[in-house]
């Protein structure tokens, strides 16, 4: 191995030396004279040499053309295989010194430049996205258990690329055409009735059981396995491999598989038992470990709707979960999009309004919640009670409120209903009689509204003037202004002058 | 103690190995033992299999049945530490590496305690070849030169050579066949797959003929031909109609020349006048092997020689 190792890295380094010095050369006499300034002549030799760098890396994978003579040498399949890891180890090891030694050389040679250069703008760029609240989640220790399986099958994909025969990794004359494919169905079935039919009945049985094992986590053991497999198989192609080391393969597999299952399910466990997480993460975790584990009982969905903390996102997860995982009885699903709330396709059914719904501490959550329910079936008063808690939780905004009164709009509110709203401090339940009046034009109300003027705040005052000026044919832009009643407005556009209060009475 | 030096000496045994490529079998049931020493044809047409032989017996290939043996050790658990025993010289064996020969031949020969520098040089002196340059660079031609003087210089026991004939040009091929003649003297073992027989006849000591996955023919050359006989008949003569009368060509308007078995002879009461004195050539005798549908059937070889035998 020693031997090998010698011969293919020597060249590797000759061949490297000549590629970096072409690249500097290339990088200065070409494209240099088409560069600005220093820093961009800089940035040209630097993708010259990325690119020389790259090329080179992954146009030297020996391993294919040495077995294409190592069958007649006294070397073992093993010594091969170390031999080729430890080769794009020290490959990796070497391309990364240059890229090193060439940043060194230009900060020697460029100390104003590089400390100032776009490159460490764009770093600065990527820290202040790292602080974003996604990267910072997905950074944050214990990670999810999603975004670390993640990690984990893109370093295995890395490494299975890297340390494979061909740069193309595991998918080496991977080629399944038609043709291929036909063959194979055929061979197998003429071959192998017997264990094809077993293996059908294994697969049917293991699809029918699914929902008590299949998860994230399964699907993250079964990649880390496929890849392993994948990686192996690319190896055989090229040393054939004995059937005794097919047997220790298979025997490996099934333990990398259940290790990474296990692993992952315990580590799962770890996040869900050693950090405070919301409702929606909580869930993640549930959906990661898979359905054996996921709250599946009214129990346990009236448990997550108690949390007085859910947020829009909990709500969400609660939602598409309902539908995934909980019996039918629980939801009914709706034709139509809810206004403001477009991941909701379902509603809730036989849920405790007053338990569940007002006691959230949360406006998010108080506002997402009402996406779950069926406004038929909730009483006046427990909508006078949700809209009261609404008002409690924080100071409404425009978009809040709109979004509200979306949502709400289908509610059978009637005349009497409105009055009380307007003749409340409650802002939202005026802002909703507003904006019926808005679209009804109701004399009466309005009648009322005036009656009721004071207790408008700034933002329903401007709804009552937009209302109010639709009328007079003049701007009244102040609450003192309506206040005032005694405001002429020309009714001649209007015509003639009338008192406000006289206004209104048409 | 006869069968002990049969033993010792067998140093590739095949015993009924069969090899498919998804449906297309390509060996049934082959069973074969090779002794040391000797130049051993493996002949067949095009696709026959002679190359997956070759593959299965350097580890190359795997098979589905049966067992083998090189040298004492299964096929499937050979120690490749022993490779310094074993050549294989194919058109799919190439120095492929980023290195010229000559610096290739110094790493390649630390490998091999027996390595013949001296042979090694002289065949590269005798074709005039320049190893400076890197394997890809060579014609079809020199590199299977090249990987044959590299075979040979290690001083195997056991060379396999897949089909050079047909890419080495006429020169080298005499050439080369005199080197395999004297390695095989020396007490090397030779198999050499080909589809063309006439140019190795003269060197080769074993013909085994390879025809629709069996093995019809594993005979001494030298024995070959006392089971076939060269007939001249009429062509309306009865025995054309057996399967294993096989025409070679057309001498008068109406006769023809045909090889038979021996036993065909008797059966039919061949006179000695049909009987042509020559003995069949090996191309001849592959001929038959080709045409005839007897090999189709593996027991056609048990009926013909085994009587004989």
């Amino acid at each position: 191995m020693q031997k090998l190792l010698k011969l293919y890295l020597l060249d590797y380094l000759k061949k490297s030396i000549m590629v970096v010095i072409g690249a500097i050369l290339f990088g200065s006499i070409i494209l240099s004279p088409i560069a600005e300034s220093v820093e961009e002549r800089i940035i040209y030799i630097n993708w010259a040499s990325y690119i020389a760098l790259y090329g080179l890396f992954f146009y030297n994978y020996p391993l294919s053309g040495i077995t294409k003579w190592s069958m007649n040498v006294p070397i073992n399949r093993s010594e091969l295989i170390f031999f080729n890891i430890i080769f794009q180890a020290l490959k990796l090891i070497i391309t990364s010194l240059y890229l090193v030694i060439i940043g060194g050389m230009q900060a020697i040679i460029y100390p104003d430049i590089i400390a100032n250069s776009k490159f460490l703008k764009y770093q600065k760029a990527v820290s202040a996205l790292s602080s974003n609240l996604r990267v910072t989640d997905l950074i944050s220790w214990p990670m999810s258990s999603s975004y670390l399986m993640i990690g984990i099958l893109l370093t295995i994909f890395f490494i299975s690329f890297i340390f494979n025969v061909a740069p193309y990794g595991p998918f080496k004359n991977f080629n399944p055409t038609n043709e291929n494919i036909k063959d194979w169905i055929k061979y197998l079935y003429y071959k192998y009735k017997k264990q094809v039919v077993l293996v059908i009945l294994m697969l049917v049985l293991l699809i029918g059981l699914r929902q008590y094992y299949y998860s994230k986590a399964f699907l993250g053991a079964l990649s880390i396995t496929g890849v392993l497999y994948l990686v192996y198989r690319t190896y055989h192609k090229v040393l054939l491999f004995s059937n005794q080391t097919h047997k220790y393969f298979f025997i490996l597999s099934i333990l990398i598989f259940s290790i990474s299952w296990v692993s992952f399910l315990r580590y799962s466990n770890y996040v869900l038992k050693s950090t405070t997480l919301s409702t929606a993460k909580k869930i993640s975790e549930f959906e990661f470990q898979g359905k054996l584990l996921i709250p599946t009982k009214e129990k346990h969905l009236i448990k997550l709707l108690e949390d007085t903390s859910l947020c829009l996102e909990d709500i969400n997860k609660i939602a598409d979960l309902s539908t995934v995982f909980f019996p039918k009885k629980f939801y009914k699903n709706i034709s139509n999009k809810i206004d403001g709330y477009p991941h909701f396709n379902h509603m809730l059914t036989n849920i405790n309004f007053n338990s569940l719904v007002l006691k959230k501490s949360q406006k998010c959550g108080l506002t997402s919640f009402l996406g779950l329910f069926d406004l038929q079936e909730i009483s006046f008063n427990d909508m006078s009670k949700y809209l009261d808690r609404w008002e409690e939780l924080s100071v409404n905004n425009n978009r809040d409120q709109y979004m509200l009164y979306q949502r709400i709009k289908s509610f059978p509110f009637k005349l009497k209903h409105y009055k009380l709203f307007l003749s409340s401090k409650n802002q939202i339940k005026i802002y909703l009689a507003l904006k019926y009046i808005e679209n009804t034009n109701n004399q009466k109300l309005k009648n009322y509204l005036l009656q009721n003027i004071t207790n408008l705040n700034s933002e329903n005052t401007f709804i009552a003037s937009t209302i109010l000026t639709k009328q007079a044919c003049r701007t009244i832009s102040s609450v003192d202004l309506i206040k005032q009643n005694n405001i002429y407005v020309n009714y001649s556009t209007c015509g003639h002058q009338l008192k406000i209060e006289n206004i209104l009475l048409f | 103690m006869v069968l002990i030096n049969r033993l010792e000496n067998m140093i590739i045994s095949f015993k009924n190995i069969s090899k498919s490529y998804l449906l297309r079998t390509v060996l049934e049931n082959i069973s074969f033992d090779i002794h040391r020493g000797g130049f051993h044809v493996l002949l067949g047409e095009n696709g026959a299999g002679k190359s997956t032989v070759l593959k299965i017996i350097m580890g190359l290939e795997k098979f589905e049945k049966g067992e083998g043996y090189l040298l004492g050790e299964k096929f499937d658990s050979y120690n490749r530490n022993n490779r310094h025993e074993i050549g294989l010289v194919s058109e799919f064996v190439e120095f492929d590496g980023p290195f010229s020969i000559i610096n290739f031949i110094k790493f390649y020969r630390q490998y091999f305690p027996n390595w013949n520098q001296e042979l090694f040089d002289q065949i590269i002196n005798d074709k005039k070849m320049d190893l400076t340059k890197k394997f890809n660079k060579y014609s079809r031609g020199q590199k299977m030169q090249i990987v044959l003087a590299t075979e040979l210089a290690k001083s195997p026991s056991i060379l396999l050579l897949d089909e050079i004939t047909s890419i080495l040009d006429l020169n080298s091929r005499k050439y080369f066949l005199n080197k395999f003649s004297t390695f095989c003297q020396n007490g090397g073992t030779i198999i050499l797959t080909t589809n063309i027989i006439s140019e190795v006849q003269a060197y080769a000591t074993d013909l085994i003929i390879i025809k629709n996955g069996h093995i019809p023919l594993n005979e001494k050359i030298a024995n070959v031909n006392k089971y076939f006989k060269i007939i001249k008949i009429n062509d309306d003569h009865p025995v054309i109609q057996s399967e294993n009368c096989i025409w070679l060509k057309k001498t008068d308007i109406n006769k023809s020349i045909y090889i038979i078995p021996t036993e065909l002879l008797s059966i039919y009461n061949l006179t000695k006048t049909e009987v042509i004195e020559l003995e069949p050539s090996l191309p001849e005798i592959f001929s038959y092997y080709l045409n005839s549908n007897s090999s189709n059937n593996k027991n056609v070889q048990d009926i013909n020689f085994a009587k004989i035998a």
